[in-house]
């Protein structure tokens, strides 16, 4: 299961299923600091690295459900 | 001139590129303007600044001899320029611009150290003939506090102006020039175009110069595209986000009051601002992505309100407010500003400038243009885009800025009991400490962090970042 959602919903503090794939991370009340929190979350969740480049990219859940998919794999 | 190339293109419509694009156009140059010259300039530093002409008084008790040396060495090189500088802009532009003298430094007991930097303070002005004369707290017009003041520092030197008359000065004399144009827009990209430099706006107008300045503050380094970003190798630039306000009172206030810099921030402050205003500052937050529309909090501006009460006037609480500014500092990882030449020699650089651009502004304009001038005329200066800039490690960051942390802590208005800030000083030297080198995601998000941004302001936002993540 995509782990993006479920970490969305421990830094938030909202309930899991309140995070929809069009909802934009800004209006989940996440700042500069929750977006770092979030990033180093997932890449432990998935060992693989999420650069601040990359970071910078993710407007709506469903952006990060895609950084958060290994190449080749479906969401 | 044609209607889209210039000599020069100055981007940024602050107080650094007006300043340029002054000096330039005196110099002879065809200047285009590419920045908003109309509209709210919100998270524009220089109309939210306090603009006194702090060449001593930035000054702390714990900033290196050399570092100390250098910085006011320069603010003295600017304070010369600038009665010259103000005339010349005054006579151009048709209005007044007094320039208040003196500024008193109050130190009490909110700040465990002020009289250190009081002192600090008083020994750069005297190393540079400078007088520096301490008084008594109750001689320091306007100063009615509820924090009583220990000691009380009058510095002749210094001296405050209004930064929203300067800007209005410059507008006039740059919108009337038949050698400068103006682009009433915001810069979105810069690239090299052949020989020329191109600066794409938001409008999607294009104009082209030999010279470019890039003076938008931590804005600057992501208008460069790739290739020119990588020629140009400007180094960091965040932003010191700060509030101040404007207020209308019945207080006298002839001359500018303030504390030393203390938290990380520069301290409080009241500067007069002709007739019945007063202006208020400031908090500083370091933010290493800046949204420059973000009105100020409710936090910001009752820490500012807090402040001014307690420590400046109690009867700043009936004052009326006239106006929230948000302003974003530019600030380097050294704290140095970054005047002139890139790493491209036709790109240069006029910001960093973080809390001292008021005052530095005529100097930065003139390095500038000489290295557009007379390039072989400048030798390589200690505020050089191309400088080396050190990074302390986090470890001794830690160190020696652990003390700040808990003033910042504190504010507004708190103190611990004796003998628990040291306690809780040691307690987050160690817990840091222990963090930064664990294994832990929370140790990953520190590392992080620090590694965006390392300098003392970021202290506070690895304790945010670390309490974060349970």
């Amino acid at each position: 299961m995509n782990p993006a959602r479920a970490v969305l919903a421990t830094v938030t503090g909202r309930p899991v299923e309140t995070i929809t794939a069009d909802r934009r991370l800004a209006d989940l009340g996440l700042d500069s600091i929750g977006r770092l929190t979030l990033a180093v979350l997932l890449e432990e969740k998935t060992g693989r690295p999420v650069p601040d480049a990359v970071l910078l990219k993710v407007v709506t859940v469903a952006d990060l459900e895609k950084v958060a998919t290994p190449e080749g794999q479906p969401a | 001139m044609d209607e889209n190339t210039a000599d020069v293109v100055v981007v940024g419509s602050g107080l650094l590129g007006l300043s340029t694009a002054f000096e330039l156009l005196t110099r002879g140059l065809e200047v285009m303007i590419v920045g908003p010259r109309t509209g709210t300039h919100n998270g524009q530093a220089s109309r939210a600044a306090g603009a006194m002409l702090t060449v001593f008084s930035e000054v702390e008790a714990g900033h290196s001899p050399e570092r100390v040396r250098l910085e006011v060495g320069e603010r003295v090189a600017a304070r010369g320029l600038y009665d010259g500088w103000l005339a010349a802009l005054s006579k151009a532009s048709g209005r007044a611009l007094p320039l208040v003298p003196g500024v008193w430094v109050i130190g009490n007991g909110y700040g465990a150290n002020d009289i250190d930097h009081l002192k600090a303070i008083a020994a750069a002005a005297e190393s540079h003939g400078s007088a520096a004369e301490f008084g008594s707290p109750a001689d320091v017009p306007g100063l009615l506090p509820q924090i009583r003041a220990q000691d009380a520092l009058w510095l002749p030197a210094e001296a405050s102006i209004d930064p929203t008359a300067l800007m209005e000065a410059l507008t006039i004399v740059l919108t009337a020039s038949p050698r400068c144009r103006w682009l009433n827009t915001t810069a979105v990209n810069v690239r090299e175009h052949g020989e020329h430099l191109a600066v794409q706006a938001a409008d999607n107008a294009v104009v082209r110069a030999a010279h470019l300045v890039l003076a938008a503050g931590s804005a600057t380094p992501e208008l460069l595209e790739p290739a020119l970003a990588q020629r140009t190798a400007i180094p960091a630039l965040w932003s010191g986000r700060g509030v101040s306000l404007l207020v209308r009172t019945a207080m006298e206030l002839p001359y500018a009051v303030r504390t030393p810099n203390r938290g990380f921030a520069c301290g409080s402050h009241m500067v007069p601002r002709g007739g019945d205003l007063v202006y208020l500052g400031a908090t500083n937050r370091l933010s290493t992505e800046p949204d420059y529309g973000r009105n100020a909090t409710l936090d910001e501006v009752a820490t500012l309100i807090h402040d001014a009460s307690a420590e400046l006037n109690t009867g700043l609480r009936d004052a009326e407010i006239v106006k929230v500014r948000v302003g974003h500092r530019p600030v380097t990882p050294d704290h140095l500003p970054l005047f002139g030449r890139t790493g491209h020699p036709m790109v240069h650089l006029a910001t960093g400038t973080y809390r001292c651009g008021v005052l530095l502004a005529p100097h930065a304009a003139r390095l500038i243009a000489d290295g557009i001038t007379a390039p072989t005329s400048v030798g390589e200066h200690a505020y050089s885009p191309r400088r080396q800039i050190l990074t302390p490690s986090l470890e001794d960051l830690i160190a020696s800025s652990v003390r700040g942390l808990v003033e910042m802590l504190c504010q507004p208005g708190g103190s611990l009991p004796a003998g628990s800030e040291q306690t809780l000083e040691r307690f987050l030297d160690a817990g840091l400490r222990e963090i930064a080198t664990g294994s832990s995601p929370r140790a990953a998000a520190v590392r992080r962090l620090w590694e965006r941004a390392p300098m003392a302001e970021c202290l506070p936002l690895l304790i945010d970042v670390a309490g974060r993540l349970r």
